[in-house]
């Protein structure tokens, strides 16, 4: 029996707030069992202890990518309504949704969400301020706000709907096939298509008049590329930059 | 419009999209391609918002927010730096940038200490729970928002209306070394943050 939108869309609305209790201790619990609570309620109407004890359950620690969240959320809420309705193997199922399921998720959609689509939507949006500026655009900073907000929050509140909808739909069946998408070759093509609109953006930053000295920037660039990871990240490089901008200063070697 | 009205019309701005980062969504909002050009915008100077929102995008976008890492609070640092270039400080933006890594800094120390606190809201509720009383969550998240955006406040508050003025006055008057070393900084940022970027894309490919 498909659910109701009603229900998913409770759901759904409730996995954007995931992450409002994050802490060290519990991670995600919190929010989790904020999110999952009215599903609770309805599973397990009539019976108080019952209700108290799947309560306690979803405040274990739990963490997980927030684009998988509407998943798993539907998913353990369909667990919860079998244990609710006597299936004495539903209550392990919902740990085993909220553990074994939910690290290779959120391992896939972490790489396609953060290290991937965040990229790219931030050069997206970085492309067409230059782009606005370079040719004249009307309103480039709001298209490039709208452009690059679009770009990760079009796949990211579906997949939050979708998955929100066919957990409560199918359960841990819905994870199941979660699993089997073809994330691997999404993120591949989504950070290529950021590494191509980086360097765009680059080269478009090169041709309009910021005073940018190219040989300065190829340096720079390369030496990002070259040195941001062994020296600890780009702050290092930053302070190095700093450093060498007031020795040549010093010296004279700089104005 | 008082100075100090602004400087809380902005820094109540910022604790609003900040809450994106870690507590809802997140929907990108609290990113530093969103909130500097939009406080820039708001105070009349869109280009030093975006110029900063870019920067601060490029030298933060490799560093991912997994399992709670927290080094430093970008939302904050972008948004504290827009404000001072773009507001009643009108920093340079080379002046603005150091000044906004500081605030991001200091607010990633911050929200450590909150997320520590965050354990006894959970705790509570397995007590209400043991005691037969149905769990305040949603009041308990309620307080975690607000904490989370207090302090956001408080902190972006102190650096308008003291470190502002306090760096307005200071900047002309520091050595000239200390001024090109900021703006050697500033310059090389955006260009060592895509460098640091490409690699990363590259090497996760």
């Amino acid at each position: 029996v498909s659910v109701s939108t009603g229900r998913a869309a409770r759901l759904f609305l409730r996995s954007l707030l995931l992450q409002a209790g994050f802490g060290d201790e519990r991670r995600q619990g919190l929010g989790f069992a904020w999110a999952i609570d009215p599903e609770l309620r309805e599973a397990y109407a009539g019976d108080a202890a019952g209700l108290s004890r799947a309560r306690a359950r979803h405040l274990a620690p739990f963490n997980a990518s927030p684009a998988a969240g509407g998943l798993l959320l539907g998913a353990a809420a369909h667990a919860e309504a079998r244990a609710a309705s006597g299936d004495a193997g539903a209550e392990a199922r919902v740990r085993a949704i909220k553990t074994a399921f939910a690290a290779p998720l959120s391992g896939a959609a972490d790489a396609f969400f953060w290290g991937s689509l965040r990229p790219l939507a931030a050069a997206s949006a970085l492309f067409v301020f230059l782009a606005g500026r370079r040719w004249g655009l009307p309103h480039p900073f709001a298209c490039g706000i709208l452009v690059g907000l679009a770009a990760f929050n079009v796949p990211a509140l579906a997949a939050r709907w979708l998955g929100a909808r066919r957990g409560l739909d199918a359960g841990e069946a819905a994870a199941a096939s979660a699993a089997a998408l073809p994330v691997r070759y999404w993120t591949g093509v989504a950070r290529a298509a950021a590494a191509v609109t980086l360097f765009a953006g680059c080269f478009l930053a090169l041709s309009l008049p910021f005073g940018v000295r190219p040989a300065l920037a190829a340096t720079a660039f390369a030496a990002g590329a070259g040195f941001a990871r062994p020296a600890g990240g780009t702050l290092a490089l930053i302070g190095a930059a700093a450093l060498l901008g007031a020795a040549a200063s010093a010296s004279g070697l700089a104005p | 419009v008082s100075p100090l009205a602004l400087d809380a019309a902005g820094a109540a701005a910022l604790a609003l999209l900040e809450l994106d980062e870690a507590s809802v969504g997140p929907l990108l909002l609290s990113r530093p391609f969103v909130v500097a050009p939009a406080i820039g915008a708001a105070l009349g100077s869109p280009w030093s918002g975006a110029v900063l929102g870019a920067v601060f995008e490029l030298v933060t976008l490799s560093e991912l927010p997994l399992g709670g890492r927290l080094d430093l609070s970008a939302p904050v640092a972008a948004g504290v730096a827009a404000f001072l270039a773009a507001g009643p400080a009108a920093l340079p933006l080379a002046a603005a940038f150091p000044a906004g890594l500081a605030a991001g800094w200091a607010h990633a120390r911050v929200e450590r200490v909150l997320r520590r606190r965050r354990g006894a809201a959970a705790r509570r509720a397995e007590a209400a729970l043991a005691a037969g009383r149905p769990p305040r969550l949603g009041r308990e998240l309620a307080g975690a928002l607000a904490a989370q955006a207090a302090a956001v406040f408080v902190l972006a508050l102190a650096v308008f209306a003291l470190a502002g003025p306090a760096l307005s006055s200071v900047w002309p008057r520091l050595p000239e070394t200390v001024r090109a070393g900021a703006d050697a900084a500033f310059g090389a940022a955006p260009w060592l943050g895509a460098g640091g970027l490409a690699a990363s894309l590259w090497r996760t490919a």
